[in-house]
């Protein structure tokens, strides 16, 4: 999911730097609040393990490739906020450090990634908090609405950016082809993300209450 | 805590990104695409710039292999654009000059960075801490 350069248009990924980096300013100032000295390797370690998480590829049938997120534990053990400030620095470096994404394209996987994954697994969590599969539901939803975000991003492309003889002028391929392309390797990331969350959640909690 | 850890672990043997090698085949340069795991960046679709050019001087799908080939008709600096309906890609910058061919790339291992990144991320962290503490006192 991380979009390298030259698939947005500055158009967008303009407005979308502004964007993330006012989030992500609000966003230190809530982790500031949230932080105590008890959940810092906490933090840390998740973050570190989102770090590894969205490195990992995994090959699937179809010629492609696709990684997990690890934005839901954070979200659903410390607030959307800290997941948001987390991911900020987590896909950073990796644009930094493993060419993975491109600057231009940051905030976009930023926003992706740490603002609809990370709120959208809160906000799942608590709607479904009652059923016994809560932590893993919003684990899996999550990544399909994040995967969602970035296929419509993409997808618009085409029909927005386009050269007087209708030659796309960045990403070309059109939504009813990015649609199906993100969703449903997305469906098996989900999958995994689901139970990666619900093992992270199911452990960490425990001990944050004693912490 | 321990799975996520074995987990990790593991999945230092993988990475995310589009690689690619290049090779000279006679007058011709050959961009193979391919990700960690070996498999081939096949049939995708790509342009080749001259730089500073807006009109390609060669666009295609790779092949088979993950393989994109052109043959520079000119000396300078060529940049290589492939993508996928879901979003992988890359872009490769090469100078040829004659026989002579020059690639961007970097020098340090994969891994290596990502273990650097883990060590300043938790760095990072232990900053925080740090500056968050100073005010609480």
């Amino acid at each position: 999911m991380h979009i390298p350069d030259g698939f947005v248009a500055p158009q967008v990924y303009l407005p979308a730097y502004l964007l993330a980096v006012g989030f992500t300013l609000l966003s230190f100032r809530k982790l500031k609040e949230a932080f105590e000295e008890g959940k810092v390797p906490y933090i840390a370690s998740l973050s570190a393990f989102a770090f590894i998480v969205g490195s990992v590829a995994v090959p699937i049938p179809g010629g492609t490739s696709v990684h997990g997120l690890g934005v839901a534990p954070i979200a659903l053990l410390f607030g959307p906020w800290v997941a948001y400030a987390c991911f900020s620095i987590v896909l950073l470096l990796q644009v930094i450090l493993l060419g993975e994404g491109g600057i231009t394209t940051y905030p976009i996987n930023l926003l992706a990634i740490g603002l609809v994954g990370g709120f959208s697994a809160y906000w799942f969590y608590r709607i479904f908090n009652r059923m016994a599969f809560a932590v893993f539901l919003s684990g899996f939803l999550s990544t399909l609405l994040s995967a969602i975000f970035m296929s419509i991003l993409l997808g618009v492309h085409p029909y927005l950016f386009k050269d007087p003889s209708g030659k796309p002028l960045y990403f070309p391929y059109p939504l009813s082809l990015t649609i199906p392309a993100f969703l449903l390797p997305h469906l098996l990331v989900g999958f995994a993300e689901g139970i990666l969350t619900h093992i992270a959640v199911k452990h960490l909690s425990k001990r944050l209450r004693h912490e | 805590m321990i799975h996520l850890l074995i987990f990790a672990l593991f999945s230092f043997a993988f990475s995310h990104d589009v690689e690619h090698s290049i090779s000279r085949e006679g007058s011709c340069v050959v961009v193979s695409f391919y990700f960690p795991d070996g498999s081939a960046f096949s049939y995708e679709g790509y342009e080749v710039f001259y730089e500073g050019e807006k009109v390609p001087f060669q666009v295609g799908r790779s092949d088979a292999l993950g393989r994109v080939v052109f043959c520079p008709n000119r000396a300078g600096f060529w940049l290589v654009k492939i993508r996928s309906e879901d979003g992988h890609g890359a872009e490769v910058r090469l100078k040829a000059e004659g026989e002579r061919l020059e690639v961007d790339r970097g020098i340090v291992d994969r891994n290596i960075k990502l273990l650097a990144g883990l060590g300043i991320l938790l760095g990072i962290f232990g900053l925080f801490e740090i500056y968050v503490r100073r005010f609480r006192r």
